[in-house]
């Protein structure tokens, strides 16, 4: 049992909505009491404190704070690509915890989409192949299948023109759709976002937000935005997280609930 | 990952930056050049050793020598009789008396060269080699027995004021020899004799064979038999050991097995029977074992070339590593093992290796033939012309060199690679 969590660092305007394990309603990803330490030199800094959280399927959630609030900190253990000091996570029934190496690649691989704020596309390689580099680790698909789904991935974020292109051909815009495409590619459940318009001007930011909600919507897939940006978390997202300090300090719906 | 998606991102990757791929490969193609020639070298010198040795059947060949019975002093006659057994046993191709009678002249018109007259049966085609020998004419054939021919060196051809072989094909030469005879249980009788025989081949011998060889001819067995004094060694040694002159059989015998590996068996045989065997095969092991440490030395050498290029490797792969930090976190996030991104990086590797050691090749055999010509062309003004080439590539060196180079850079690669495999993925996307 997971007692409700009383926080001083709580918005008074806000409702926190904790994990009720009492609750028999299967989420798609939970988080039980997570916590994140990092050691830096003599002190040990606390990214994350005790975070509960709990996602429905298909729910695009936004996760708001301040720089060093520990947003990033919690969509790497949302995505296996770290582990946690304390608490666990559990995606679609599976705890993270219990994988191995290999079976935190293959649970990334199968069930997880990565948007950066810096693109992390492959400068030597064009937008269709650097979409496609997602599916050569699945070890599925043939090379004429990887390239339909690749180019299919790009005509759903509207630079199927641009397959052919280097990043540095690319716009910021192109580039963040491009890597869109590339974790969209190949239907991901769950989605997670890092400051994807981190690097975007306002109205390429809003296209790029657009695009992927219409994934999210046409795929079903669980998003996990992590932007600083409220008005565009509010604008797009269902529901708002707010981190403060790596505790969960308030939630609210959003613009799209 | 499959593997062909492997092979493909690991060239992608090399092709990211040509100059230094181009660099590191070129490293393993000098070590892989060096080592592929210094081998080939070594085996090459092997074959011109063992060249006249395999042209001349030597390899399938076993001398046998009469030896005193157990119990007595008269040796085991080595006569017709033994020859048949020799020639029954399994494996064996056939057996002749081996008989010489030096200091033959052999006369042309004013011509007059002194030479080593040579046995050889007349069903010697049981040694096919002969036949490549031949720079003109033909062998002697079982067909023709009584006729008074001879198969004649070049040399001697050159000697006896023939324009060229072929010139010499038909033609009459005289002999004339000279010895002692048996004449009863214990005399001998000086006997002269002058012999017109026609001259159906000519043969050349490779360079590197004894000159008495190269400055013979060759007479069929029944032929040789009425020559003066080609029976006088074994009729002394006969006497010695308390025979008669006229039990004197031959001194040696010649048995020809089908193939090599017949000799030992062949020759154990033989020994059973009572007679001294030996072997040419035998005596080359210890030839044959010293290419080995040759072509071992020489390989080491080349070896320590390609330890030194693999140093170049690591360093390129740990550039790699380090410069692709952000991407193999990449890698990781879009569901790459540590276990894909240490085969990527193994494979690359491999690459290097592939080109290195295919490229090492090319570079080897062009070294070989600049070396090989250089070496025709001093050999010939020396006036001893080469035969064959100085290098040998047999396929296993082309194949084992290239498996070599991709083995050794897989070996260099171990270390990038596993760095590769254990990149934290959170702090590379972090750029930490």
């Amino acid at each position: 049992m997971l007692p409700p969590r009383e926080n001083a660092n709580a918005c008074p305007l806000v409702r926190v909505a904790p994990v009720n394990p009492a609750d028999t309603h299967s989420a798609f990803v939970e988080t039980h009491h997570l916590g994140r330490e990092y050691v830096v030199g003599p002190s040990t800094v606390r990214a994350l404190d005790g975070v509960s959280l709990r996602l429905d399927r298909g729910e695009f959630v936004a996760v708001v704070g301040v720089s060093g609030s520990g947003k990033s900190t919690l969509l790497h253990l949302l995505g296996a690509l770290d582990s946690p000091s304390s608490g666990r996570v559990v995606v679609d029934g599976e705890d993270l915890a219990t994988l191995d190496p290999m079976g935190q690649a293959l649970f990334r691989r199968r069930k997880v989409g990565f948007v950066f704020q810096s693109f992390h596309l492959v400068p030597s390689l064009t937008a269709l192949e650097n979409v496609t580099l997602a599916l050569t680790f699945q070890g599925t698909f043939g090379r004429t299948r990887q390239r339909d789904l690749g180019m299919a991935a790009l005509e759903r974020v509207g630079v199927a023109q641009r397959a052919g292109h280097r990043p540095s051909e690319l716009s910021g815009g192109e580039q963040q759709r491009v890597a869109l495409a590339r974790a969209l590619v190949h239907r991901p459940p769950l989605l997670l976002a890092d400051e994807p318009t981190g690097n975007l001007d306002h109205t390429t930011a809003g296209g790029v937000m657009e695009r992927l909600r219409e994934a999210q919507q046409q795929l079903g897939a669980t998003v996990v935005l992590v932007t600083h940006d409220e008005e565009l978390a509010r604008r797009f997202a269902g529901r708002l997280v707010r981190l403060r300090d790596g505790q969960v300090t308030a939630e609210e719906r959003g613009g799209a609930a | 990952m499959r593997t062909w998606e492997l092979i493909r991102l690991a060239l992608l990757a090399l092709r990211r930056t040509p100059l230094r791929a181009v660099l590191t490969t070129l490293g393993v193609t000098i070590a892989c050049g060096s080592l592929v020639s210094m081998v080939a070298f070594a085996l090459g010198m092997q074959r011109q050793v063992e060249r006249p040795f395999t042209k001349l059947g030597l390899f399938n060949q076993i001398e046998v020598f009469p030896r005193k019975a157990e119990g007595t002093n008269r040796p085991a006659v080595l006569d017709d009789a033994a020859l048949n057994k020799f020639a029954a046993l399994d494996g064996v191709a056939g057996a002749y008396p081996q008989l010489q009678v030096t200091g033959v002249k052999v006369r042309r018109g004013d011509h007059e060269e002194t030479a080593v007259a040579l046995a050889v049966p007349r069903e010697l085609a049981l040694v096919g080699v002969i036949q490549e020998m031949l720079a003109a004419g033909r062998f002697f054939t079982a067909d023709r027995p009584a006729e008074a021919e001879a198969i004649v060196s070049g040399q001697l051809v050159e000697d006896l004021g023939f324009g060229s072989p072929a010139e010499a094909v038909d033609q009459e030469v005289q002999l004339e020899a000279s010895g002692l005879t048996p004449d009863g249980a214990e005399r001998f009788q000086f006997e002269r004799r002058l012999l017109t025989v026609r001259v159906i081949g000519v043969y050349t011998m490779p360079g590197m064979t004894p000159m008495f060889a190269r400055r013979s001819v060759l007479l069929p067995v029944d032929l040789i038999k009425s020559i003066p004094g080609v029976r006088f060694q074994a009729a002394v040694d006969q006497l010695k050991a308390g025979g008669t002159a006229e039990d004197a059989g031959y001194g040696q015998v010649i048995v020809k097995t089908v193939h090599p590996r017949d000799v030992p068996r062949v020759k154990a045989e033989i020994e059973t029977m009572g007679y001294r065997a030996r072997a040419l095969i035998d005596q080359l092991e210890e030839m044959r074992r010293f290419f080995v440490f040759l072509d071992l030395l020489l390989a080491a050498v080349g070896t320590v070339a390609l330890v030194v290029a693999s140093l170049g490797i690591i360093n390129t792969l740990l550039i790699a590593v380090l410069e692709r930090t952000q991407e193999i976190g990449l890698c990781k996030a879009l569901g790459a093992s540590g276990g894909d991104l240490r085969v990527l990086f193994l494979t690359e590797a491999a690459w290097v290796g592939a080109w290195g050691g295919v490229g090492g090749l090319a570079l080897g055999w062009t070294v070989a033939k600049v070396l090989d010509l250089a070496a025709r062309v001093y050999t010939r003004h020396l006036g001893v012309p080469l035969e064959g080439s100085l290098f040998a590539f047999p396929a296993w060196l082309l194949l084992g060199t290239v498996l070599f180079a991709i083995l050794v850079s897989m070996l260099a690669g171990v270390v990038p690679a596993d760095r590769a495999a254990r990149v934290d993925p959170m702090r590379a996307l972090r750029g930490l």
